[in-house]
């Protein structure tokens, strides 16, 4: 078979490698972090904290303010990292790491070395730095803000107050949940919960997606953002949800409680234990 | 070319790698003269220009773009960007080169200001001699504290617009030659060339010189006013997603409706606006309140807007 001179040219240099495992995360790691369409470079500055884990802008693109460094990670991988755009992202947008830093990157991180800083403050927003940095901070701030958990507001997110709210009869929500008029009375009426996946079939016809009746254990909640889940998490939404994470989480989440409440064992449960159940039998 | 970011994005370089680069190379070559001189792209001279422009950023920065876009059509909008800036610098002689011609402009139009001897522009009441060895880094840094209305020097200039940056570059030649003392005359290029012609506006889609052709529609004889000129001088200082922002303005009739069409988060939004305000506040300035000026550019947008030449991050397509 005749071989491609371009494809050949090309692949007679070897090519870096992100390492695209979904590890917990530790300080010193670069990330890609993704949510709603937005993908952000993240470098990882501390531990987890709950949910949240405090993380630093990060960019192939050669520039920065002052406070950025532009560093390497030990799979040849440069980036720069903004210092001064760092936020507590939430763990759960984390996709995959990309690679690690180098231990000479990570110093420079800790120490602020102002020796090894290439460029000055952006003064004006003429700068086109302000641009990249609007970006930087822009994708930064919806990884902070995703939630997959019920979504809280200013309007009521009950499923019976939005019904309330837009005068709705039981044969309209039966309709669209796909069931009965008597399960879709029972559910106004108080006499039984939202079940898995009803809120977003809900969420077009009430304006707002309705908040879960379920509380989940924050242990739960915490096993289900870890990064090692993320891959089977986007593939459940991806075949059943429409590529909607949401709704495949709140859909796992109640399936792992489901779980856990016929698990009968003594003792603390593991959660991810049950997540990991969960997804197998997906 | 389905699946080509994953691939990339994992460091997988194969064929779906080599027609995608390829595509967006030939898409972007489209009115361009081949390196031959001959009247088209040779498959050859095609497979240089992507291998020159993976060699010129970086193997590390074409994974990394593919980690950072979301679907197959952001790497491949992210490709021709990258090819187009390929093609620009092989087109002109060399940044500094160009830079050193608009100091040189800038400079000796001020001659009570800047002084050169022996090949070193100083300040006129500066009386240290040569010898500034802590290398350019320093002093980029010191020209970023100067706020400009330029953002940079058009790719595209054969010559320094006399109203329009010939003054923010003395001002950051005023800032840094205090600093370092008399430089070398390609130095002090160098660190104007760095301040207004860094290699990260590339990414950003100003107009390079056949797009912007293209939309003056080559020798005309139109008087050139003041207005008309500052107007295409500002051309040259809008992104791709300015150009796109004030398309918008245009279409939709508002800064609502500008920002609804772009997408983006409020951050972007919000410097887009600035950055626009700011840019128009230079136009008026520039052509002494002359409200043709804004006119003609937003023509000038719109023209750029048909040829195709706007704003393409494949934010919508998949």
């Amino acid at each position: 078979m005749a071989t491609d001179p371009l494809l050949e040219r090309l692949t007679a240099q070897s090519w870096p490698k992100p390492i695209g495992d979904h590890p917990a995360p530790r300080p010193g790691q670069l990330w890609r972090a993704t949510w709603d369409g937005v993908v952000a470079l993240v470098v990882v500055l501390s531990s987890p904290t709950g949910r949240r884990i405090e993380v630093a802008a990060a960019s192939p693109e050669l520039t920065g303010d002052e406070s950025a460094i532009e560093i390497e990670t030990t799979n040849s991988m440069r980036v720069v990292v903004w210092l001064s755009i760092s936020s507590d992202i939430m763990m759960f947008t984390l996709d995959h790491r990309i690679g690690d830093l180098s231990e000479d990157a990570i110093q420079m991180l800790r120490g602020p070395d102002h020796t090894r800083h290439k460029w000055g403050p952006i003064l004006s927003v003429l700068d086109d730095r302000a641009v990249e940095r609007a970006r930087l901070q822009g994708e930064l701030a919806v990884m902070h803000d995703a939630e997959w958990l019920s979504v809280s507001g200013p309007q009521p997110t009950d499923v019976r107050a939005l019904v309330a709210s837009r005068g709705l009869k039981a044969s309209e929500i039966a309709r669209a949940l796909s069931t009965t008029a008597g399960s879709a009375r029972r559910l106004l009426q108080g006499g039984r919960e939202l079940a898995p996946g009803e809120a977003d079939l809900l969420a077009p016809l009430l304006g707002a997606l309705p908040s879960s009746a379920v509380d989940f254990d924050p242990q739960l909640v915490e096993a289900l953002d870890l990064p090692r889940f993320r891959p089977a998490i986007d593939e459940r939404a991806a075949n059943r949800f429409s590529r909607n994470e949401v709704a495949a989480r709140r859909d796992l989440a109640t399936a792992v409680l489901g779980m856990a409440a016929r698990h009968r064992s003594p003792g603390e449960r593991n959660w991810q234990l049950l997540v990991d159940e969960a997804l197998r039998a997906d | 070319m389905d699946g080509v970011r994953d691939a990339v994005a994992s460091g997988t370089i194969d064929v779906r790698f080599v027609d995608a680069a390829r595509i967006a190379a030939r898409m972007v070559v489209r009115g361009r003269p081949p390196p031959s001189g001959g009247t088209g792209w040779a498959d050859d001279e095609i497979g240089d220009l992507v291998a020159d422009m993976v060699a010129r950023v970086g193997r590390d920065k074409v994974v990394l773009a593919a980690e950072k876009a979301v679907n197959d059509a952001q790497l491949s909008a992210w490709l021709r960007t990258a090819l187009a800036s390929q093609l620009d610098m092989a087109a002109r002689s060399t940044a500094s080169g160009r830079v050193l011609r608009s100091v040189e402009d800038a400079l000796r139009e001020d001659p009570d200001q800047f002084r050169l001897s022996n090949g070193h522009w100083g300040l006129v009441d500066d009386d240290q001699e040569p010898g500034w060895t802590e290398g350019i880094s320093p002093l980029v840094t010191v020209a970023h504290t100067v706020p400009t209305r330029a953002v940079r020097i058009s790719t595209a200039s054969h010559k320094t617009p006399p109203m329009a940056y010939r003054p923010d570059i003395r001002k950051v030649a005023t800032e840094v030659l205090s600093v370092a003392g008399p430089l070398a005359k390609d130095q002090l290029a160098e660190v104007v060339c760095a301040r207004f012609d860094g290699g990260f506006s590339e990414v950003l889609g100003y107009l390079d010189e056949y797009e912007l052709d293209s939309i003056l529609g080559g020798d005309d004889d139109t008087e050139l006013t003041d207005g008309l000129l500052a107007a295409r001088w500002m051309l040259t200082q809008l992104t791709a997603e300015e150009r796109a922002g004030l398309g918008a303005f245009l279409q939709t009739g508002g800064i609502r409706g500008m920002a609804d069409q772009l997408g983006g988060t409020k951050y972007q939004s919000e410097v887009l606006y600035a950055r626009l305000e700011e840019k128009l506040k230079t136009l008026q300035e520039l052509a002494g309140a002359d409200e043709a000026a804004v006119s003609h550019l937003l023509a000038l947008v719109g023209q750029s807007e048909q040829l195709g030449h706007s704003h393409e991050d494949g934010r919508d397509g998949d």
